[in-house]
């Protein structure tokens, strides 16, 4: 704690003294958390295609050090595996570099690990909880099914940011654009916590990045890490536990769990495209699958998560995609599909099922 | 089947009908000796803490009813069904505890299938409407199906039960070809090989192929669907083309793998779309 204490004081100070035209050594290197999903709990951590993993142990056993290597880039990542299924990262080497570095490590076919999805009435919910002061926000939107043909509609990139204590009323004047409003959907928000004395303003990025901005307060950033995780946690296993499978009690296998649904604003024009785009196996939906054509306005898809391996069944009309998740698959894939979808395809979209983000 | 799980789900696009009396889904495939010694095999069970009642379905995809099943059902009693649905639910007594039987048809079928039934409400699903005739005991769920259910815009649940035996081989191969890809992909984090020849007899490739309601279905069942998984993973497998695209995406754990897998759909695609073409052109292809 006093290490990492220690990187965000010498992250302020570097920008206090680029405030003051004081020549510094480039970047200023931010303490920056990233929050991983890991679907196997704590595995060894194994390199990939030319991704090289050096660990090295700690006096504190859910403590190690990892230093990560793809080509020429390298950092050092402390890895804090307390909780085995949400572990995290920190470091504060240059992001451009942490994040290629990261990515390679959260890809990589041999670990099972992914980015967590933060959906943005979640990051939302946590830039207004108690404690939290909401400081300001930025905007990504980039449609991932766009026409070839170009057409008025729909809005297909938007990004923007704002900052202060009132960016939340830029935001609900933007909502009230009719053809703005399928594209509005949080890339990162600006949260302060704490006091006058002692503060920390952190910047919460959807894909599960966490990065000081201001401040020096590492209780109040550790503990913005513990609430994130905490919400995140539960949504997961809300998912997990509403997932498709049986149970056994007192020797009958009894049913149980249903499928999610996402429920779209924005029409799907062409199901065959869509689909495609979906099951292209690459990032960000990371899914494969076989598509049946049901009706001129259903398609059936037989998928498989590529991050895990675990099968997936999906139900997709124009307003519709139905997500039939088995019990013991990786509740993550539901929000992966969910969040990206919302970023890349319309961010009025809406979580329908039995559990609490269908309620947001 | 897949309608009537989905009638029990909140969907937003499928009929809550079931859902909104607070039945679920509790048993499927359940072999029940009657007190009269004879045997039943509802396909499932539905079961509302709500109304402390059972709703028995026997699902008929097709225009035959048995008139045997029809008398065994008749000897189905309150006490025999009870000790089943009782450990999942502590508020039932023998004395509260009531249930419907009911057979479900198509309404295409509709006409052959309701003079062969009596006493049994049947409750037949429509493209448009699901419509009831007879009646239930049950005066809620009577009330519920009394008029006809608009189904325009309705979105049905296919996946809850991806797949019966008697499906035809392209609707089946594409489940097959899945659950092997997703052995293949878990071999890369130290899972078994999709050519290790005892991955037919592993619970988790029929749970991949299927998925873990597998585990509800009867043993008869289950064993109809292994042979039939048997079946079309060694068509798959034979498939030269499928064969080494799988063997390509073993093989490269820990790499890229978009290529191999862009040629795995499109080989799956051809081996599906050469399956409808023989098919179509034989009747009865397959023996």
């Amino acid at each position: 704690m006093q290490y990492l204490e220690n990187m965000m004081i010498a992250a302020e100070e570097t920008k206090k003294e680029e405030a003051v035209g004081v020549e510094t050594r480039g970047h200023p290197t931010e303490l920056k958390t990233y929050i991983m999903e890991s679907n196997n709990g704590l595995p060894r951590i194994q390199g990939s295609e030319s991704l090289r993993v050096f660990p090295s142990p700690t006096k504190l056993p859910q403590i190690s050090v990892l230093r990560l290597e793809y080509s020429r880039l390298s950092a050092i990542f402390y890895l804090d595996a307390t909780d085995p299924r949400f572990l995290l990262l920190y470091t504060n080497d240059v992001a451009d570099i942490t994040d290629k570095l990261y990515s390679r490590l959260v890809e990589s076919s041999t670990n099972s690990f992914d980015r967590i999805w933060l959906p943005t009435e979640v990051q939302d919910k946590i830039s207004h909880l108690s404690g939290n002061v909401f400081r300001g926000f930025g905007l990504s939107f980039n449609d991932l099914f766009a026409l070839e043909k170009r057409r008025e509609l729909p809005i297909d990139e938007l990004r923007m940011s704002a900052s202060g204590v009132r960016s939340g009323r830029a935001l609900e004047a933007l909502n009230k654009d009719t053809m703005l409003k399928r594209s509005l959907c949080y890339s990162k928000i600006k949260v302060e916590r704490g006091n006058s004395q002692s503060f920390v303003t952190d910047e919460v990025r959807f894909n599960g990045r966490v990065i000081t901005k201001s401040g020096q307060s590492i209780d109040d950033h550790v503990s913005l890490i513990e609430i994130i995780r905490k919400i995140y946690r539960n949504l997961i296993e809300e998912i997990e536990q509403n997932s498709i499978g049986t149970r056994q009690v007192e020797g009958r296998t009894l049913i149980e769990g249903q499928a999610f649904e996402l429920i779209l604003d924005r029409q799907i024009e062409d199901l065959d495209r869509f689909s495609e785009r979906l099951l292209s196996s690459s990032k960000p939906f990371r899914l494969w699958g076989i598509v049946n054509k049901i009706s001129k306005d259903m398609r059936q898809i037989v998928a498989v998560d590529l991050h895990t391996g675990d099968p997936l069944n999906l139900e997709i009309t124009p307003s519709l995609i139905r997500i039939y998740l088995s019990r013991g698959a990786c509740g993550n894939t539901v929000l992966r599909l969910y969040v990206n979808t919302q970023h890349g395809f319309d961010s009025a979209i809406r979580f329908n099922g039995e559990t609490k983000l269908g309620t947001m | 089947m897949n309608y009537i799980i989905g009638m029990c789900k909140k969907h937003r696009d499928w009929v809550t009908v079931l859902a909104d009396l607070g039945y679920n889904p509790y048993l499927i495939e359940q072999k029940f000796n009657t007190s009269s010694g004879e045997v039943v095999t509802p396909d499932i069970i539905v079961t509302s803490t709500k109304l402390i009642h059972s709703l028995v379905f026997e699902c008929k995809g097709g225009i035959t009813i048995d008139k045997d099943q029809l008398d065994r059902y008749a000897t189905l009693d309150e006490a025999t069904l009870f000790r089943w649905v009782q450990y999942a639910h502590p508020l039932f007594t023998l004395q509260n505890f009531r249930f419907d039987m009911c057979i479900s048809d198509l309404e295409e079928n509709h006409p052959i299938i309701a003079p062969m039934v009596k006493d049994v409400p049947i409750v037949t699903f429509g493209d448009l409407k699901i419509t009831k005739t007879g009646q239930f005991s049950n005066d809620a769920l009577e009330s519920a199906f009394r008029e006809p259910i608009d189904l325009s815009g309705k979105i049905p649940p296919l996946s809850y039960y991806p797949f019966g035996e008697k499906d035809k081989d392209p609707y089946v191969a594409a489940f097959v070809i899945r659950g092997l890809l997703a052995i293949a992909i878990k071999k890369a984090k130290g899972g078994p090989s999709v050519f290790d020849k005892t991955i037919i007899t592993r619970d988790e490739l029929l749970k991949f192929v299927f998925n873990p309601i597998f585990d509800a279905l009867s043993n008869e069942h289950q064993g109809r669907l292994k042979e039939r998984i048997k079946e079309v993973i060694s068509w798959v497998m034979a498939n030269k083309d499928m064969n080494e695209a799988f063997g390509t995406i073993e093989q490269m754990a820990g790499y890229k793998i978009n290529r191999p897998l862009e040629k795995l759909i499109n080989e799956a695609n051809k081996f599906i779309a050469n399956l409808e073409t023989q098919q179509s052109l034989i009747p009865f292809f397959k023996s």
